[in-house]
């Protein structure tokens, strides 16, 4: 194994590390807390900031190992070859394409103007739309609700 | 990722970091979208007037620094209150988002977007597009329709109950942004208090997504992402979108085999116009336009109908962004318009919008409540100066008028545990704790009392509304000033909220956050 992959190994290795000990934590903490309420302590926390910073606290070294490795591996250009390279489709899927631009072609300018004539009357109900939400309060409903966040909405709870 | 993304790659180290062009547009209005700078130092959201209008991209509107609202939220809220008013707005906003833009809002100007890239960026093995990822890319059209079409309809419809299923179950932009953003700031430490599982598995979907992105590309915008999903609908019609010129194409497929996207063509839905593929064309046939307009033309300048140039193999020159023939100073004044744009919307939604609306600045909590408040509050006690809203301290006194035409006064509770709850009628958590209030009072009703406060601005007539549910608690409704909401040091903007006293009119409970008949019981045995 050339000493590229290994570093790519090492760093994908550390990235899912960091998310499965997160991922551990809040399931962990989640379980815990739950149980606890439960049995009879409902005004009690699940999380709290204390418990959150003792999980950040304890990925902190591996993120820092990550991004120090991220940082290297932009310098160096250290990345993964094969990704950039084209993606070999099997001869169906070139097929495909090929059809696809063919049938692109064969459409011709006529298609071109019937597209442009459908877009000009989608965007005239478009402009007619958001009148229509201006003035039946559409447009009030979506600065209240912007502006009054609903804590469950945005998964907090 | 661009082709001048690619080429930079390629190049000497210092080319290689520089960003590209589009990343340095994804960036800005990242930094436009969410140009309420303030808000991510005191912990609380934009809430000016240009949140009605909604921003191209997917940005959490709960975001400390959001200044427009996202559309899929706004589009979710909308079809969930479909059965009292029609959302053409939200409708009309987007439609005409992606039929100027399309998919290039994916590509140019998603916060979303950037992020997804940026985690690409970190060096691991990468997963490669295939069949599979082919077939996952309809994923998001299947959660367009579950997520944010039919569970908002059928809660909206058949339960008069708003839920922005998404917006609620996964978007890991409202994770990211909202969740994080509102918990990271330590004056909203009380926000703790409210997570619970619902937060443990959005919290883990957005880890899990990340992780997806620094593999895969764009693993959130090609599965799961409904509004992209929705303008991928639109792109075969957007003004703006990648053409091909037929007459120098020679089908190679070399576009869609180096796209790291799923298309099956240029410009089909999967395509984010990102330009990437200009560099893999060997005959220089795909462009950027905007309708007959060049926006990005192939590097060798040719142009509108001009000669093709010979098959030169895969350039590495990528392209020029301003197209070959635009007149000079063109990208410096662009560039000059655009910094403008952003100094002003800084200086705008962070120190001079009047239409932001200061929690703070409520009268309420201090002696002249009972003065100032307006109408809706009366006769507070000139002597409750020094009322303050933790726990243990005396809450002001207050006379709120009710919504049957009564009136609550807070010192004539004394002797009682007193429950004050802030809700409205779109917050599905406020509207689902309602009947546990009402059970409540019900079985303490000597001993308590509850209060509901509506946020100002109902959308619809609060007592029908609470009449269909069959909830009968004194209800009142928030002056324009935010006053009664102001008395508990309640932030506005955040709901649902709940105040508790104890008989001597104490504060023993001022939390955000959603309350259970458990909790109540409990601490009702507790203050007792």
């Amino acid at each position: 194994m050339s000493k590229k992959k290994i570093f790519l190994t090492v760093q994908a290795f550390l990235c899912v590390l960091i998310t499965a000990v997160l991922v551990i934590f809040t399931v962990r903490t989640c379980m815990e807390g739950s149980a606890w309420q439960a049995a009879g302590h409902p005004s009690d926390w699940i999380f709290t900031r204390e418990k959150a910073g003792r999980a950040l606290l304890a990925v902190l070294p591996l993120c820092c190992l990550s991004a120090f490795m991220t940082i290297i591996g932009l310098v160096k250009g250290i990345k993964d070859e094969d990704a950039e390279k084209p993606v070999q489709h099997g001869p169906l899927a070139v097929q495909a394409v090929q059809a696809g631009f063919a049938k692109q072609a064969a459409a011709g300018p006529e298609k071109e103007e019937r597209r442009n004539l459908l877009r000009r009357i989608l965007m005239a109900a478009a402009i007619v739309f958001i009148i229509m939400g201006i003035l039946n309060g559409g447009m009030k409903d979506v600065l209240v609700k912007a502006i009054r966040v609903c804590t469950e909405c945005i998964g907090l709870g | 990722m661009g082709n001048t993304d690619r080429k930079k790659n390629t190049g000497t180290r210092p080319e290689r970091l520089r960003p590209s062009k589009r990343k340095l547009i994804q960036l800005y209005s990242a930094f436009l979208y969410n140009a309420h700078l303030k808000g991510f130092i005191d912990g609380e959201i934009y809430t000016g007037k240009a949140k009605a209008v909604c921003v191209p991209g997917l940005n959490c509107y709960s975001c400390p620094g959001a200044v427009g609202s996202c559309p899929l939220g706004a589009i979710q809220n909308a079809l969930a209150y479909s059965g009292h008013r029609a959302g053409w707005y939200v409708l009309g906003m987007i439609m005409l988002f992606g039929l100027t833009l399309g998919r290039t809002i994916c590509g140019w100007l998603c916060p979303m977007g950037l992020i997804q890239e940026l985690l690409y960026r970190i060096p691991t093995p990468k997963i490669r597009k295939s069949r599979v990822t082919g077939v996952l890319s309809w994923l998001k059209y299947v959660v367009l329709a579950v997520f944010a079409v039919v569970i908002p309809l059928w809660y909206g419809i058949r339960h008069d109950l708003p839920v922005p299923a998404f917006c609620k179950y996964i978007c890991p932009a409202g994770t990211f942004e909202g969740t994080v953003g509102l918990l990271a700031n330590s004056g909203n430490a009380g926000y703790f208090s409210m997570l619970k599982i619902l937060f443990a598995r959005k919290f883990v979907i957005m880890l899990v997504i990340g992780l997806a992105c620094i593999f895969c590309y764009r693993s959130f915008c090609r599965f799961l992402c409904p509004l992209g999903a929705i303008y991928g609908l639109f792109n075969r019609l957007a003004l703006v979108s990648m053409k091909v010129d037929e007459e120098r194409c020679n089908s190679c497929g070399a576009c869609v085999r180096t796209c790291r996207m799923d298309v099956r063509r240029v410009g089909d839905h999967e395509c984010i116009n990102c330009a990437g593929c200009m560099s893999s064309c060997s005959r220089n046939a795909l462009s950027l336009r905007a309708g007959t307009h060049t926006i990005i033309a192939p590097a060798c300048g040719c142009r509108d109908g001009q000669p093709a140039v010979t098959d030169t193999g895969v350039t590495d020159t990528g392209v020029t962004d301003t197209g070959a023939g635009k007149q000079p100073g063109y990208g410096r004044i662009s560039r000059g318009a655009a910094l403008g744009v952003l100094c002003f919307a800084l200086l705008w939604f962070n120190f001079s919008d009047p239409s932001v609306r200061k929690a703070g600045d409520s009268p309420a909590g201090t002696a002249a409540a009972g003065t100032a408040a307006g109408e809706k509050i009366t006769g507070a006690a000139a002597g409750e100066k020094t009322a303050g809203t933790a726990a243990g301290d005396r809450m002001a006194d207050f006379t709120a008028e009710l919504t049957d035409g009564t009136s609550f006064r807070l010192s004539d509770q004394r002797g009682k545990v007193v429950i004050i709850n802030m809700w409205a009628t779109w917050c599905e958590p406020c509207v689902k704790e309602l009947p546990v209030l009402q059970d409540f009072l019900q079985a303490h009703g000597e001993d308590a009392a509850v209060l509901i406060i509506h946020a100002s601005d109902p959308l619809e007539d609060v007592p029908a509304y609470l009449d269909k549910i069959g909830i009968s608690l004194p209800c009142a409704i928030d002056s324009m000033d935010e006053d009664l909401y102001g008395l508990s040091g309640a932030s506005p903007s955040v709901l649902p909220h709940t105040v508790i006293l104890n008989r001597e009119g104490e504060i023993v409970y001022n939390e955000t956050g959603s309350i259970t008949k458990e909790f109540l019981d409990e601490l009702f045995e507790k203050v007792r």
